[in-house]
């Protein structure tokens, strides 16, 4: 308790901090990370379990035998299209379809505007600057007959999928099924909405936005004519083929949001109540559940899951509906070949078991857990278990602050350049013999003789280059809309301008050693300390932060640039420490990720040059989307990394490349002293 | 005499019970049972019963003398009594399960707000009308089993100008609303514990009459049921010198045949009721089932029995045909019960609604626990008539409102200037918000009302059960006078009954409309970790309050180490007792000071304290006194 108000025992304890600093943060580190990797094996995780004790899964006869009627549908569906060829979506037929059976239907027109140039430049300039969008989306409300509409679930699909843009018409065709089979019941106590999306995402936060009527600038859309009351849950349903094998749950939404754990459970505990397996992100349960096989399997679950989360972008149209705090998921049918295969009706089994319980909510989901990461479907790792492995790899950056701050106010220990030495023998031998500086710190036992040169750094030497760092985030963080303006009017392509601007400022900047060295600033030994003091606790405020808000990028970002950043220092092996800065730097870390995401996730193994191009491809269109992400659906992925660890990350580099400039020091003495 | 005395006493005795007999059926009360059965173009049918008892008692009107309703005959004397008790001029109250759909089904005999909704204007000789609220409401809470003993002053409100008396009521009386009182409980849960006390008070009960079709499993298993009591004073004949009091018990369902049958709209009292009619209530005027079979015109559904009598009205060039069952005149001993069944050739095909030319639709806005927002959006699809109405909002404390931001403007953007506001703030556990605005919707527009509110931080007693289900506000009520009615049956402004709103030619239709009630979530505490939350905080504030009281309660200041322990019977105890410290501490603070042999050398206590710790109590009064007298 006496460490805020004694300080000699605080002193003590950042003594032995910075006495045994060095192995202390390896054994930080190493337990850190180890203690992390171990929470995917199974005696080191938890099993899921039913927090809310309301959603009683399972516990209802499923009625659901329309399925008839999902393959029907779905055919009708396919037929349009195959008509149409990849027209608009056919949304009288749509609205027919929903009207036929009874419901309140209603459609949605939007019109949003991608702030990017349009590839194509239009004659009629500055009039259609921008790419524009228009959708519709059509949605029917199943009225609760008991409720006076205040609380709605929604099921909802897009009209298209996701990655591939083929067409979905076979979770339409099962959406339909389930509204005529929910239609004939009188048990409903919150109203079903079902939407079919236009244009996925950005369909579905058009009708989000234009729900809550919460406007954006970028989206025009017509007043939704129909509502209902406040959405307690959503699950969007995305189907391959009428025969699946197995669900693929995802759950990343939004700026790395996560769904209730409860609902999550709900899905899988009724899909294997049907016996469909689940999958998270492809992979599947391992079977014997513990073992090193199993381990490596979890891992692999659990970091891909990290590795989703940390993009901050949904994976699925359910992460937009994460912000407006309704739990969502989605759930994704894959045809895998060569498994055993399950048809519309269980599908359908399922989802009316899920709508069921969810009807059975007397509360909004709040018990269970908001932060988890799943080693495997049935197995969670709670935040409870996940920060103290975290703290532990930031202990490493807070000893190494306690270090620096200790040795501030010493002498070099072990000073790389002779000649500096004997300046500053000189300087203080003027010192003392003029007889001011006695100005010694005799409390921290330091039995070598200090001059005013060294008791402090120069704490105003921090704004310049901490502001440099900012102003340089600031650019970066708004250059890539300045560049595609400024490409557009020389004609560039816009993506190509864009990426210029998001690139362009972290190459640039990289330079800016250079330009702080040649400032006039005082940079002795201490400053560079205190600099560095400065620069790690911007660091571990940051990833603090971070990992609070989206944890998996925190947790990314710090196992990497922890480390590198603690161990850099200015001088020995320059080139040795660039090279390491560069790996951890925003665009490095995101070369890294991306390739050990496309090691977990591609099968197969092209050679060393096609792998590169297609990680630079995936790298690049990593880079666009975040971008446009964060303009369109309001992600902060992009605007972190630009304004705050981009420029902590710039004020290491500095510090890299910094020189102790003695001869500037000298001057300044000497003009002091005479 | 001996004799004589006892007859005479009986004669008096007989001569006063015959003018009491005299006086009571001098105070005649009449009783009428109806039913209209409309079937909607979206599917539905709609049933309404209608049980009218009018008495010929000057309740309202008394002139000062003790108002009682006494010697019962139709009228139900449990109602009666706690009338005459809290002096009530005009009661209305509905419980309503489920939400009545404005474009879909056009517009109800009479609109209800989902949950309770209690209104009552109290008589003028009332003084203290919140206590007689207070009263009514806890007197009517157990005789209808509904909670509204949970009204009080946090939903109570008095609107000035939506709930003006609808019977008789003395001019100025009528303007001036401090007799008024108004109340909704949005989340009252409506079931059969209701409808059992309400059908008790029908002369009838449900051993006959159209109250016999009362099967509660089947009543409630519907898309909207809506039951209500509604007391005013009427006028008794068309002079209006005297009045009557009226008391109508309406009950109203929507059923959804489609759903449940393979998609037509087939629709008898045997599926929907699970009984047919056996007979009129022996004690009813009129007793007769109104069946609209205006959109028949296509024989698209078969009516059975065939109708005792068809009626055709017409007002402002909209006929409507009613196939009327007079009870009285149908032949029940031949038909074994009446069981209306209506058959429909088709399926439903579903088209686009048909909106009716007014209504209102109303959603929160917003997301997140500190903010949000109310929107209304009230349209008027009346191509060329514009429409002035009255819109009143009743917000609970804890959606605190902000006036500034309220809005009214057109989807087109252009402002609606309202004729009148009338606000009256809310306070904190007191006061509900009251919004009443008096406001012109153009023709053939869509008009917004929209305004903001702050979520307040309850006490943590204050939540209800099930907190993190969120919080109710109940229904906008929206208040206008239509100048042309199509498909709408207005109840009767001055008559009594059904039969005088259904073949009226009146040209204004009173007409009163309710939203949605609206659910927002407060910001919610965990209660599921009262244990956690305590621990952590106690944690907290111990790691925290412990290290910055210390810091800030302790004194710092110079002393001279040596004085200090040279001079004094005390000083030389505490050297006594903490003599091994003390040289190690001299030890150490003397190393560091070789190069420095300035005596007037000061060190700060607080490095001192660690190491003379023991003794500070001791030494410090002393170290005070000497530093004191140095400074001197």
């Amino acid at each position: 308790m006496g460490l805020l108000s004694d300080p000699k025992s605080r002193e003590r304890f950042s003594r032995i901090a910075a006495k045994y600093n060095s192995p202390l943060c390896v054994l930080a580190y190493v337990v850190g990370v180890v203690w992390f990797l171990a929470l995917a094996y199974k005696p080191f995780n938890h099993r899921t379990y039913f927090s809310e004790n309301a959603l009683l899964p399972g516990l209802v006869e499923g009625k659901f035998r329309t399925e008839n009627v999902a393959t029907r549908i779905s055919q009708a569906m396919k037929d349009i299209k195959d008509v149409s060829k990849d027209g608009p979506m056919p949304v009288a037929w749509i609205v027919n379809q929903f009207r036929g059976l009874g419901l309140d239907t209603y459609t949605q027109e939007y019109i949003q505007t991608i702030p990017v140039p349009s590839a194509r430049q239009s004659e009629e300039q500055g009039k259609e600057m921008f790419v524009q969008l228009n959708g519709t989306n059509v949605y029917a409300i199943l009225r609760a007959p008991r409720t006076a509409s205040t609380e709605a679930i929604v099921l909802s699909a897009p009209y298209k999928h996701y990655l591939n843009m083929d067409h979905n018409n076979h979770a339409f065709g099962l959406m339909i099924a389930l509204a005529s089979h929910f239609r004939k019941s009188s048990y409903w106590s919150k109203d079903i909405i079902f939407l079919l999306v236009d244009y996925d995402e950005i369909g579905m936060e058009a009708w989000l936005q234009e729900y809550h009527y919460t406007k954006s600038p970028l989206l025009k859309s017509s007043p939704l004519h129909g509502r209902s009351g406040s959405i307690q849950a959503a699950i969007n349903l995305e189907l391959h083929s009428d025969q699946v094998s197995h669900f693929n749950v995802k759950l990343e939404g939004l700026n790395g949001l996560l769904p209730n754990l409860d609902l999550v459970n709900l899905v899988v505990q009724l899909c294997g109540r049907e016996r469909i397996t689940v999958k998270l992100h492809q992979q599947r349960d391992t079977f014997p559940s513990e073992g090193w096989p199993a381990f490596q399997q979890n891992l692999k679950t659990m970091s891909l899951m990290m590795l989703h989360q940390a993009t901050g972008m949904p994976n699925g149209l359910h992460g937009l509906f994460l912000r407006y705090h309704i739990e969502a998921v989605t759930l994704e049918g894959v045809l895998e070949p060569g498994r055993s295969t399950t048809g519309f009706y269980r599908m359908g089994r399922v989802l009316e078991g899920v709508f069921r319980s969810l009807n059975n909510l007397l509360e909004r989901f709040h018990q269970s857990f908001f932060f988890y990461l799943l080693p495997a479907s049935d197995r969670y790792v709670s935040i409870g278990m996940y920060m103290p492995p975290f703290g532990l790899i930031l202990l490493v950056t807070a000893l190494k602050i306690s270090f620096w701050a200790v040795y501030i106010g010493t002498p070099d220990p072990d000073p790389w350049d002779g000649e500096e030495n004997v300046v500053i023998e000189h300087i203080h031998s003027k010192k003392t013999g003029d007889g001011q500086g006695d100005n010694t710190d005799s409390k921290r036992g330091v039995t070598k003789i200090r001059t005013q040169n060294y008791s402090d750094g120069d704490v105003w030497s921090l704004v310049p280059v901490v502001s440099c760092c900012q102003v340089a985030g600031f650019i970066a963080s708004i250059s890539p809309m300045v560049m595609t303006g400024l490409g557009h009017l020389f004609g560039t392509r816009p993506y190509q301008a864009l990426i210029t601007g998001a690139t362009g400022m972290f190459f640039a900047s990289l330079f800016m050693p250079k330009c702080i060295t040649r400032n006039r600033l005082a940079c002795t030994v201490n400053t560079l300390r205190l600099w560095k003091c400065a620069a790690l606790v911007l660091q571990a405020i940051i990833l603090a932060a971070t990992a609070a808000a989206n944890f998996s990028l925190g947790m990314l970002l710090a196992v990497t640039m922890v480390p590198v950043c603690a161990m850099v220092r200015p001088g020995k092996l320059r080139f040795l420490q660039a090279v390491l800065m560069l790996l951890v730097s925003p665009l490095g870390l995101l070369v890294i990720y991306t390739g050990l995401y496309l090691l977990l996730t591609e099968t197969e193994y092209h050679g060393v040059v096609p792998s590169a191009m297609h990680l630079c491809t995936v790298v690049y269109y990593n880079i666009l989307s975040g971008v446009i992400h964060g303009y369109v659906l309001g992600t902060w992925q992009y605007t972190l990394l630009a304004l705050a660890v981009f420029p902590n990350w710039l004020f290491f580099w500095c510090i890299v490349f910094k020189k102790r400039d003695v001869p500037v020091v000298e001057n300044k003495e000497e003009k002091k002293t005479s | 005499m001996a004799e004589r005395g006892p007859t005479l006493l009986f004669s008096v005795f007989f001569c006063l019970l015959c003018y009491v007999f005299h006086t009571v059926a001098s105070t005649k009360d009449e009783y009428s049972e109806e039913l209209l059965i409309i079937p909607f173009r979206s599917g539905q049918v709609y049933s309404h019963f209608e049980f009218t008892t009018l008495w010929d008692v000057d309740f309202a009107q008394g002139g000062g003398g003790r108002y009682k309703l006494q010697h019962f005959r139709l009228f139900p004397r449990a109602l009666g009594q706690v009338m005459t008790e809290y002096r009530v001029q005009e009661m209305h109250l509905t419980l309503t399960q489920g939400m009545w759909q404005q474009d879909k089904w056009g517009y109800p005999v009479t609109s209800a707000a989902p949950g309770a909704e209690l209104w009552a204007w109290f008589q003028q000789e009332v003084d203290d009308v919140d206590q007689a609220w207070f009263g009514l409401t806890n007197a009517l809470s157990g005789l209808f089993c509904a909670s509204l003993n949970f009204i009080d002053s946090t939903s109570t409100a008095t609107p000035h100008l939506s709930f003006r008396p609808q019977g008789l009521a003395e001019g100025l009386f009528s303007t001036k609303p401090s007799h008024l009182r108004y109340a909704t409980l949005p989340r009252e849960n409506v079931c059969t514990e209701n409808l059992t006390p309400w059908k008790k008070l029908l002369p009838c009960s449900t051993r006959t009459g159209l109250a016999a079709l009362f099967h509660a499993g089947q009543l409630y298993n519907t898309q909207y049921s809506s039951l209500g009591v509604h007391l005013r004073p009427v006028c008794r004949n068309d002079s209006c010198r005297d009045a009557s009091l009226e008391l109508r018990q309406v009950l109203s369902t929507v059923a959804d045949p489609p759903a449940t049958l393979n998609g037509k709209q087939d629709w008898s009292m045997k599926r929907y009721f699970s009984r047919s009619l056996s007979g009129p209530c022996p004690m009813a005027v009129t007793s007769r089932v109104y069946v609209d079979v205006t959109t028949n015109q296509t024989s698209s559904f078969t009516l059975k029995p065939e109708p005792t009598e068809l009626k055709l009205t017409n007002y402002q060039g909209y006929n409507r045909k009613l196939a009327v069952y007079d009870l009285w005149s149908f032949p029940f001993h031949k038909e074994h019960g009446l069981n209306v069944d209506m058959k429909w050739k088709k399926e439903v095909s579903y088209k686009e609604l048909f909106p009716p030319r007014l209504y209102v639709h109303r959603f929160v806005t917003g997301y997140g626990q500190e903010h949000g927002g109310i929107m209304s959006l009230l349209y008027n699809r009346h191509p060329y008539l514009e429409q002035q109405i009255i819109y009143m909002e009743l917000l609970p404390w804890f959606t605190r409102m902000y006036l500034h931001t309220l809005k009214v403007e057109t989807t087109e953007g252009n402002l609606v200037q309202p004729l009148l506001t009338r606000y009256t703030p809310g306070r904190d556990r007191q006061n509900p918000y009251l919004l009443e605005i008096v406001l012109t919707l153009p023709p053939d527009s869509t008009t917004r009302i929209s305004f903001s509110f702050e979520r307040a931080f309850l006490k943590w007693t204050e939540y209800p059960p099930d907190a993190n289900h969120g919080f109710y506000i109940s229904s906008a009520v929206l208040t206008t006078i239509l100048r042309q009615a199509d498909n709408f049956t207005v109840p009767p402004h001055m008559g009594s009954g059904l039969q005088s709103g259904l073949f009226h030619s009146s040209t204004e239709f009173p007409l009163r409309l309710h939203t949605e009630t609206l659910l927002i979530s407060l910001p919610t505490p965990d209660f599921s970790m009262p244990y956690n939350v305590i621990c952590l905080t106690c944690t907290v504030i111990a790691i925290a309050f412990g290290s910055l009281h210390n810091l800030t309660t302790r004194r710092f200041q110079y002393t001279d180490l040596k004085k200090a322990n040279s001079g004094g019977m005390r000083a030389w105890l505490a050297q006594l007792f903490g003599r091994g410290k003390q040289a190690t501490s001299e030890d150490k603070l003397r190393e560091p000071g070789k190069e420095s042999e300035d005596p007037g050398e000061e060190s700060e206590t607080s490095e001192e304290n660690d190491y003379i710790g023991e003794q500070r109590e001791l030494v410090t009064p002393r170290v005070r006194a000497e530093s004191d007298k140095k400074d001197r």
